[in-house]
């Protein structure tokens, strides 16, 4: 006995207005129940009369033949994806799982590695990024990290050397910045300037 | 909204080995497939046999469909392959070669026609259509109206709703209710 809800359902089926999971579900219950498949025989029929008055091709042995071969026909167990079909929507999904994977990274990471002088100086946060990494900086052996950190392994994979000149201007640009401002500058970082050895 | 999403649903169920779902799609086309390979196999008996060969050898092709048209423009290139085929075999011309404007053309689809209206079929499917647009005559104004822009229209329930100006859940209610209804007069004469 088919519900008036299946019925509903297969009406939707029908015009395409189920989403692809509820397609797939309904298509389930209706290939197991011998009425759903006889109203979707004939709403079929229905609507093909509407829109060709005049001639029909009425052959209701035809599908009971093709059922009787398909029996003698091995069933089809190569599923193909299709990506086509699906890619339409389920690629948007993907792009915004990659979104929202970047930004949570972004804002876990962005506030214990990026100090607040950064925003309240323009002109450091205008400077060059350095290669988008906010890890430990690595100089020839020697490794500068937060303090508790031991990132060294990592960092030595990812950062590249900085050269001396541009640290230089990155530290002198902060210390001409902390004075203008008035800003004491971060509490646990010593500023220190670099210089090659001098003989 | 796409009435294709029926068949994705159904070729996907086929793909993993459900033979009832492409059982669908042949409830769903074989009356267009039998009218289009009618347009080149003239006897009945042998269009029939074309038919059911064109939906096997797409059940067959079906691990190689990839989406990349609608299943039914796929099967419509299978089957008008699979009536070539046979004509080619039995050295016969395509009707559909003979159609067009000149009167010979349209007097072999006439008598194509005969061949195909027995005093059975011309009674069942008149019947069928008589009973359907009697059906239809007899719906409520909205309903009649909701079904008519879906089907002869092919309307969306988006476009039938701006229509109608009501909500999208009221068209997709008149729609099944008029379906329902004419289904009620004609499940008797077909079952």
């Amino acid at each position: 006995m088919a519900h008036d809800d299946h019925k509903e359902q297969l009406s939707l089926l029908a015009d395409g207005a189920l989403t692809p999971l509820e397609a797939v579900r309904m298509v389930g219950v209706i290939a197991g129940n011998d009425e759903l498949r006889r109203t979707w025989m004939r709403y079929h029929l229905v609507g093909e009369v509407m829109r060709t008055p005049g001639r029909i091709a009425w052959t209701p042995g035809l599908a009971a033949r093709i059922r009787d071969a398909l029996e003698r026909e091995p069933a089809l167990l190569a599923p193909r994806p299709q990506r086509a079909m699906m890619a339409q929507w389920f690629r948007p999904l993907a792009g915004l799982a990659v979104a929202a994977s970047v930004a949570a990274a972004a804002v876990l990471l962005l506030p214990r590695n990026q100090p607040a002088v950064v925003n309240s100086t323009p002109a450091l946060a205008s400077a060059p990024a350095m290669e988008g990494n906010a890890g430990p900086i690595i100089l020839g052996a020697q490794t500068v990290g937060w303090p508790g950190e031991n990132a060294a392994p990592h960092a030595a994979t990812v950062v590249k050397p900085i050269p001396r000149s541009r640290l230089n201007g990155y530290l002198v640009n902060y210390s001409e910045q902390r004075a203008l401002i008035g800003s004491p500058g971060v509490p646990y970082v010593r500023v220190v300037g670099y210089e090659p050895d001098q003989p | 909204m796409g009435d294709n999403s029926a068949d994705v649903a159904l070729v996907e169920r086929v793909q993993h080995g459900d033979k009832k779902a492409y059982d669908l799609l042949v409830l769903k086309y074989q009356g267009k497939i039998i009218k289009l390979v009618s347009r080149f196999v003239r006897d009945p008996s042998d269009a029939l046999d074309v038919a059911q060969e064109a939906f096997l050898k797409a059940y067959r092709a079906l691990p190689n469909f990839r989406g990349e048209s609608a299943f039914y423009t796929w099967l419509y290139r299978i089957a008008i392959n699979t009536a070539k085929n046979y004509l080619a075999t039995m050295s016969r011309r395509p009707l559909e070669a003979m159609t067009g404007s000149d009167e010979d053309g349209e007097q072999e689809i006439e008598d194509w026609q005969s061949d195909w209206e027995t005093p059975e079929n011309l009674l069942l499917t008149e019947e069928i259509q008589q009973t359907i647009a009697r059906a239809i005559a007899g719906l409520p104004e909205d309903l009649r109206m909701a079904i008519t822009l879906r089907e002869l229209e092919g309307m969306s329930y988006e476009e039938i709703a701006t229509v109608m100006a009501c909500p999208i859940g009221t068209v997709r209610s008149r729609i099944f209710r008029a379906r329902e209804a004419i289904d009620g007069k004609l499940r008797p004469l077909l079952e």
